[in-house]
């Protein structure tokens, strides 16, 4: 994708695989950048972040919170909720995506960002997660808080979530390049184009044909719909390895 | 005045598991008081309904003169020091220690003072800085100590404290527990199964099986006069020796498929005014065994079955009948495996324990 930006159409299309083109037209990123125009690239960057990081943000919240509960205390019926929870699991997703469409109109939120980061913000897989990750934190830290006069809610904001961070860093990578690379629930939702997501963005370029220097600027477009999860994967994989070598509390 | 008293205090998991059976209990002013008893007799239930983690199903907790059963944990300023010292591994240990104080909204340059002073006092001042994770598991310990007693708790808790330290760290340990608890004077409930730790820190030994109290008293108490069979068998080491038993009252002898062993006049009369059938048990501590080469008047004769030197002392196992005795000797003492030997029980200091009621009769 990176070299093939850098090609001319005729070097892409060449049957000789250049890993390094001879002449790096480096000047086709800022013609890509430019190339994209409803909405322009850094909007639709722009957007795709703010949406996903809300999304991911509320959903690590309830996930953690619904998890705590599910995990730490037992009340009348708590067996069925969690039980619940999982039967979501089985429905495929393509199932569901009218009976949304329909749901999302009905609350109005047709073409806003709601329709985007509410739904995303409540998954019953990252609430599984999150409940088995803190099922294995002992309950001898929480009983030693409680003691030390800490309120429920001071339990899991002073000990749940802070000792969950490799879980909450993890999975929260997961969902975020899910939700960044989500295409077809944004381009159902979303008219306006000021509104659309860097996917749905990069969608609308085909149908614009500029000649034959068309290839080279779509690569150089994904490109830059890439590097935000490079770079998040660069600063997060401490955390990542942690949380996909055992997704267990242990003593540090 | 911090009493801690239990009243009928009784507590069942889901419906069915007795963990806590009718417990009354009464813990005085800073006192030093050990509930003792195998894995799963309630006494660990026993303090978590006292720290307000379990909610007893009936009965009362009073913590002083008040009446904790409605209290949240966290209102009835208890500590407590749990097996795993439960350090809180993503704060500091300094931060540990200071997280009650916090969690009262104590001012902070208030907390540096105290977290010092509880650090000077445990001799911790150079661990502050450091994770929990990178302590020792005596520094760990220490840091849990801080934690429970900064806030100057009416009643400390101690959880089978000193069950994840090393055998020699124990032995160290628990003369210090004791040093401290008499250093801050507060009443203090620690739960072991260890009866040689129990007895080196306690003021007084509650004795705990399948959720009862068996008895209270002195470490001396306990081992001089076990009320019943459990209590017989639990405190001493090697545990006490019993043997079935009855008692033929004319010949005022006691009589086994074994021996035959007389006994005085008096023990006769008590026997007789306490016990509810001829059938006893006789228990002797195998301190109060003397091994001897030579037939001597009452002694049983046996045959040596294993020994075991032990460095401070050599146990004998010996055969009687199909029972095996053991008898502690002095660490000097040879004899051979398969020897004809004669034991002498120390009459003074004989157990007789009532069959059927398994209370004892002496």
């Amino acid at each position: 994708m990176f070299a093939n930006t850098l090609k001319t159409p005729q070097e892409i299309q060449s049957p000789f695989i250049q890993w390094i083109p001879r002449n790096p037209r480096w000047d086709n990123f800022i013609r890509a950048w430019n190339f994209v125009k409803t909405p322009p690239i850094w909007k639709a960057l722009l957007n795709s972040t703010i949406i996903t990081l809300s999304s991911v943000a509320l959903q690590l919240l309830s996930s953690s919170l619904v998890g705590y509960v599910l995990a730490k205390h037992k009340f009348r019926g708590s067996n069925t909720i969690f039980m619940w929870i999982l039967a979501q699991l089985m429905i495929p997703s393509a199932t569901s995506l009218i009976p949304m469409y329909l749901l999302m109109n009905w609350f109005g939120w047709y073409n806003t960002w709601f329709s985007l980061i509410i739904p995303a913000a409540f998954s019953a897989y990252t609430i599984f997660l999150m409940r088995q990750f803190i099922i294995t934190i002992p309950d001898d830290i929480l009983d030693a808080a409680r003691l030390s006069g800490c309120s429920e809610f001071g339990l899991y904001w002073r000990m749940i979530l802070p000792l969950s961070k490799p879980a909450l860093a993890a999975i929260g990578l997961i969902n975020f390049v899910w939700i960044w690379n989500d295409f077809l629930w944004p381009v159902v939702m979303l008219k306006d184009p000021n509104l659309f997501t860097i996917q749905v963005a990069l969608n609308g370029l085909w149908d614009i044909r500029e000649g034959y220097n068309w290839i080279p600027l779509v690569a150089g477009a994904i490109t830059y719909a890439t590097v935000p999860l490079i770079i998040l994967t660069v600063i997060t994989q401490k955390y990542l390895i942690k949380g996909w070598t055992g997704l267990s509390y242990a003593k540090r | 005045m911090v009493e801690v008293r239990l009243e009928k205090l009784t507590k069942i998991f889901d419906k069915k598991v007795v963990a806590v059976d009718n417990i009354n209990l009464h813990i005085k002013d800073k006192e030093f008081l050990v509930l003792l008893g195998p894995s799963g007799c309630g006494k660990t239930t026993t303090i978590r309904c006292i720290a307000g983690l379990e909610r007893p199903d009936y009965g009362n907790i009073y913590i002083g003169d008040r009446l904790v059963n409605d209290v949240v944990e966290k209102d009835r300023d208890v500590a407590m020091v749990f097996q795993t010292f439960a350090l809180w591994p993503h704060m500091k240990a300094g931060d540990n220690i200071a997280f009650p104080l916090k969690m009262h909204k104590t001012p902070k340059n208030e907390i540096k003072n105290e977290v010092k002073k509880i650090a000077e006092l445990l001799k911790i001042s150079h661990l502050l800085d450091r994770m929990p994770g990178q302590l020792s598991g005596g520094e760990a310990q220490r840091v849990a100590l801080g934690r429970a007693i900064i806030r100057n708790p009416k009643v400390f808790l101690l959880d089978e404290p000193l069950a994840n330290l090393d055998a020699k760290l124990r032995v160290h340990m628990r003369v210090e527990l004791k040093k401290l608890q008499e250093q801050i004077g507060v009443t203090t409930i620690c739960v072991t199964h260890d009866q040689s730790e129990a007895m080196a820190m306690a003021d007084r030994i509650a004795v705990m099986h399948q959720g009862k109290i068996r008895q209270i008293g002195t470490a001396s108490e306990l081992y001089d006069h076990p009320e019943d069979l459990f209590v017989a068998g639990f405190i001493g080491s090697p545990a006490m020796n019993f043997m079935d038993c009855t008692l033929e009252e004319e010949k005022g002898f006691l009589v086994s498929n074994a021996f035959t062993l007389e006994i005085p006049k008096q023990l006769i009369k008590d026997i007789k005014e306490n016990a509810t059938s001829s059938e006893l048990i006789l228990g002797v501590r195998p301190q109060d065994i003397s091994v001897q080469e030579k037939e001597i008047p009452d002694s049983i004769s046996s045959e040596v079955y294993a020994v075991e030197p032990l460095g401070h002392e050599t146990i004998i196992d010996l055969k009687l009948g199909d029972q095996i005795i053991k008898a502690c000797t002095h660490p000097t003492y040879t004899v051979n495996l398969g020897d004809k030997v004669w034991m002498k029980f120390d009459m003074n200091r004989m157990h007789l324990i009532d069959k059927k009621t398994e209370k004892a009769i002496i």
